[in-house]
């Protein structure tokens, strides 16, 4: 009997003895709706108790869950503001810590910079190495740029290959500078990307704020400035000048004029002898663009050339310049002495020889004008060679099977390992002006000029010295053993039609080497011919032209 | 309507309960009786000798309702002698579960629909799906007449029902009763009172009327947690924690009671469909709450009679209740008699599932834990 009603009946009538056996029935029914009062009471606490710990662990949960999704909101968060691949702020963080910078100057009596950066090779690196080189290139960037700046200052990455900073109180421009200049000395040490060594270098725009610019003023401005670096021979700090704004117009038009150029048959080849240093006989020629605009006058390769290789107008603007010179050497057949027989040098772009259909363009130029392959010299800038890149040394192989030869341009200048030129399959090194100019002074000369000669007759290539301008730098480059020249001293460039009579007057003036006394008694046996009037005689007493214009190849390289 | 009742026990064999001077020959008998009773084929014979030319229409129970009475091992027969109207009556058997819905159709279309008032269904408890039934008859009726009714009980064993028409008692037994006549009203309420609790669990896998998973997890596993030291007595004190199921949006929500329970699939098997993608909540009960249900379902087929007061009223009412109420299950009758008043004759049965419209709608659906009343008046 349930104890409550035990306790009842003995308190109420004295006991259960006491209740009359009619009644007994009744007890056991109050006796048993006790009981079952007590199992539905603690049916129902278990029941609570189960519910109550369900709902706990859905509680826990969903805390976890909102934990984790806060969580995910913050990377969000952070991912919107960041770079992925570098962690570096992205643009739109940028912009605000530039406009936080500027709203903050005037009060801080500091004056903010922005260097907008961007990396000089980073296609190359990423057409020859793939994109994985080219992230890994991108994360050690951003490893090599992050200590460059003060942990006010902040370093993001624009996108791209376009990083920049933003120097919350750089006191001058100077300051800007230095840090430009630590940033290029850093970018210019070799990458080892994928176990091979890289070189990149970048270039690097300045642009301080003044008192009117907003955040974007200052961006487009270190842009400009970067572009201006760019165009003015990368791996190098320009400060922005308010004049930018024009030549960047001026660069725009010239790109849309350039566009029709070739349509309008806008522009002309000049030739350059190149000569043979023992003998005095004209190897060959090669071929230098000129673009005659008709409203600007002839402009300056240095200005269109990067345009060109730029915008794509290279493609056309070289298959043309090739055809043409192919057919222009196979005019000067009559006039050349028959036992030597002219060359002609064409440059080509590494942009060109990425085309895949670039070495039937070449043949079909030699089918068209008939001119043997042996004759024709292509010239590549040294950056080609800079990685491992099979298509390349495809490509390359593929022109040495059909009969070409391949010079390597401003050789010495590039960034590109040494090693690998032995994988390409190259003819003749020309040796840069930069280490011809040292040559001939006593005392002046760098080791480094006798280093690359040298390194070109180890390699058993043949040596065109570059930009010879004087005697003395011609009998050096003789008693280096440099097999041939081209600059000044020998001729200038000339229009196609000039070369006819400038190979005439060549055989006629033909200087023997023994009446020839030069370069303190050395170099006998050298036969030159002075063109355009002046004697090679007074050329090699002293009178070589008293100023050289500025001939800078690496504009031309691409040509 | 002329109405006489009577109960038979083990004991006394068939007393009368209540009567009129005047009865006359019934047409339809309908009885409600114990799985043992209904064994005694006698017994069950000796209706269709006292009343010759009347449909005598029954079923097995889980508890008999005899006027406020709830008995259990007993009969209750209640003859109807309708003065206006007039009865139809059809039986089949449903071999198995998966064509439900067809023979609810089926009969459905055997009854004449010209007149057709009100249709009551009797079918068999344990393998007919009472959710596909429903839907059959839906089918194969105008879609103005009514279906109210229930599935037959087996005490709270759940081994064997049956449905008795006319001297047949097939395994998967249905039996219709078609009510014809224009001075004939009948109303119907469906009322639970369970409350819901604990937390909204998906349901993850499910066969027809078998429930494997809810939220990913053993659904028999839960059942057992919940259950405690009762679930020993699964499947019938799974009748405690009753399901609710409920879709998206605005679908009312449907009660679903554990008919068995299967240990190697890991499943229960309820009353009625679990479709996947419904969302499930254990029910409990409160036992103030459910007398209010049969209150609140009395109330309801009350007023749809307008104002004539029910001459006979049916009761089905799930055993789910009756477990639970046990020694107060006798409140339910009383609170519906407090509603219908002295006059009604109540009848009925605890069973293992109700077939009845939702509240304003003559769509028939299967229930389970609910309270169903059927009133019926001539005027």
């Amino acid at each position: 009997m349930h104890k409550l009603l035990q306790r009842q009946l003995r308190r109420h009538l004295g006991g259960i003895g006491a209740v009359p056996a009619p009644l007994d029935a009744f007890i056991a029914a109050v006796d048993e709706a006790y009981h079952q009062s007590d199992t539905d009471r603690a049916f129902l606490e278990h029941t609570m108790d189960k519910a109550s710990r369900e709902l706990m662990d859905r509680q826990r949960q969903l805390q976890q869950a909102l934990a984790k999704s806060r969580e995910t909101e913050h990377q969000l968060a952070h991912q919107a503001l960041h770079d992925a691949l570098t962690a570096l702020p992205n643009r739109v963080l940028f912009l605000d810590r530039v406009e936080h910078a500027l709203a903050r100057g005037p009060r801080s009596g500091s004056a903010v910079a922005v260097l907008f950066i961007d990396l000089d090779d980073f296609k190359g690196v990423n057409d020859t190495m793939g994109h994985a080189a080219g992230d890994e290139l991108l994360r050690a960037t951003a490893g090599r740029l992050r200590p460059m700046v003060r942990s006010s200052d902040t370093c993001a990455r624009l996108g791209g290959d376009e990083f920049a900073i933003v120097l919350e109180d750089a006191n001058s421009i100077e300051a800007a500078r230095i840090v430009a200049e630590r940033i290029l000395a850093t970018l210019r040490e070799t990458f080892l990307l994928g176990g091979q060594q890289v070189f990149v270098g970048a270039s690097i725009g300045i642009a301080m704020a003044g008192a009117s610019e907003t955040a974007a003023d200052l961006m487009r401005n270190a842009d400009l400035a970067m572009y201006m670096a760019k165009s003015g021979g990368k791996h190098r700090a320009v400060v922005f000048e308010p004049s930018m704004h024009a030549m960047v117009a001026r660069r725009v038009e010239l790109e849309q004029d350039l566009r029709g150029a070739l349509e309008r048959h806008e522009f002309v080849l000049h030739f350059q002898p190149i000569v043979e240093m023992e003998t005095g006989n004209v190897l060959g020629f090669e071929a230098l663009t000129r673009w005659e605009h008709p409203q600007r006058g002839r402009v300056n390769p240095l200005q269109f050339i990067p345009i060109a290789e730029q915008s794509g107008v290279i493609v056309d603007l070289g298959r043309w310049i090739l055809a043409e010179a192919c057919r222009e050497c196979m005019t000067w057949e009559g006039v050349s002495d028959p036992e030597h027989a002219i060359s002609v040098t064409v440059n080509v772009s590494g942009r060109e020889l990425r085309e895949p259909d670039f070495a039937d363009h070449v043949r079909r130029a030699l089918k068209s004008s008939g001119l043997p392959p042996e004759r024709l010299v292509l010239e590549l800038t040294e950056n080609i060679l800079v990685a491992n890149d099979q298509a390349m040394i495809d490509m390359l192989k593929s022109l040495k099977a059909l009969g070409v030869q391949l010079a390597i341009d401003d050789f010495g200048t590039g960034y590109s390992a040494l090693s690998y030129l032995q994988q390409f399959p190259v003819d003749i090194i020309k040796i840069d002006k930069s280490f011809i100019d040292s040559l001939g002074h006593d005392g002046e000369e760098s080791p480094l000029s006798r280093a690359v000669l040298s390194l070109g007759t180890a390699l058993s290539m043949r040596t065109i010295a570059e930009g010879v301008e004087t005697r003395g730098q011609f009998g050096r480059l003789r008693e280096l053993g440099c097999h041939y020249g081209q600059g000044y001293l020998f001729a200038k460039p000339m229009p196609a039609q000039g070369v006819p009579s400038f190979l005439k007057l060549h055989r006629s003036e033909v200087i023997p080497s023994r009446d020839l006394k030069v370069l303190n008694g050395h170099g006998p046996d050298l036969v030159v011919l002075p063109p355009f009037g002046t004697s090679m005689q007074e050329r090699l007493a002293g009178a070589a032209p008293a100023e050289v214009p500025l001939q800078h190849k690496r504009a031309l390289t691409a040509v | 309507m002329k109405i006489e009742q009577r109960r038979w026990t083990p004991q006394d064999g068939w007393k009368v309960v209540s009567t009129r001077d005047d009865m006359e020959a019934p047409q339809l008998v309908l009885f409600f009786a114990a799985s043992d009773a209904m064994r005694d084929r006698d017994a069950v014979e000796a209706l269709a000798a006292a009343w010759p030319g009347a449909h005598v229409l029954g079923c097995t129970t889980s508890g008999e309702i005899c006027g406020t009475e709830v008995g259990d091992g007993t009969m209750v027969a209640t003859a109807i002698h309708f003065e206006h109207s007039r009865v139809h009556t059809v039986y089949g058997r449903i071999d198995t579960a998966a064509v439900s819905a067809a023979a609810g159709k089926r009969l459905a279309g055997e009854l004449p629909h010209e007149g057709l008032v009100h249709v009551m269904v009797l079918a068999e408890g344990l393998n007919v799906n009472g959710s596909e039934l429903a839907a059959g008859l839906r089918a194969g009726l105008p879609p103005t007449v009514a279906v109210t009714g229930g599935l037959a009980g087996d005490g709270a064993d759940f081994k064997h029902t049956s449905v008795y028409l006319d001297g047949q008692a097939d395994d998967g037994g249905v039996a219709l009763v078609g009510f014809y006549g224009e001075r004939l009203r009948v109303g119907y309420g469906s009322l639970g009172g369970w409350d819901s609790f604990g937390p909204e669990r998906v349901v993850t896998r499910s066969e027809g009327n078998e429930l494997f998973e809810l939220d990913g997890a053993s659904a028999l596993d839960l059942y057992k947690d919940y259950l405690g030291d009762h679930a020993a007595g699964l499947p019938a004190s799974g009748l405690l924690f009753p399901l609710s199921l409920r879709g998206e949006g605005t679908d009312p929500g449907l009660v679903r009671t554990i008919l068995a329970i299967n240990e190697e699939a890991k499943s229960l098997v309820f009353a009625g469909d679990i479709p996947e993608g419904r969302y499930a909540r254990l029910m409990k009960a409160n036992v103030d709450r459910l007398i209010d249900g049969a209150h609140g379902a009395a109330s309801a087929s009350y007023e749809a009679l307008g104002s004539s007061p029910p001459e006979l009223a049916i009761l089905i009412s799930c055993v789910g209740r009756k477990l639970v109420l046990r020694q107060r299950v006798e409140e339910e009758p009383e609170s519906v008699r407090d509603v219908l008043g002295p006059g009604a004759v109540l009848s009925g049965f605890y069973s293992y599932g109700e077939i009845a419209p939702f509240a304003n709608s003559v769509k028939c659906e299967l229930h389970n834990q609910t309270m169903t009343i059927t009133t019926l008046t001539e005027h």
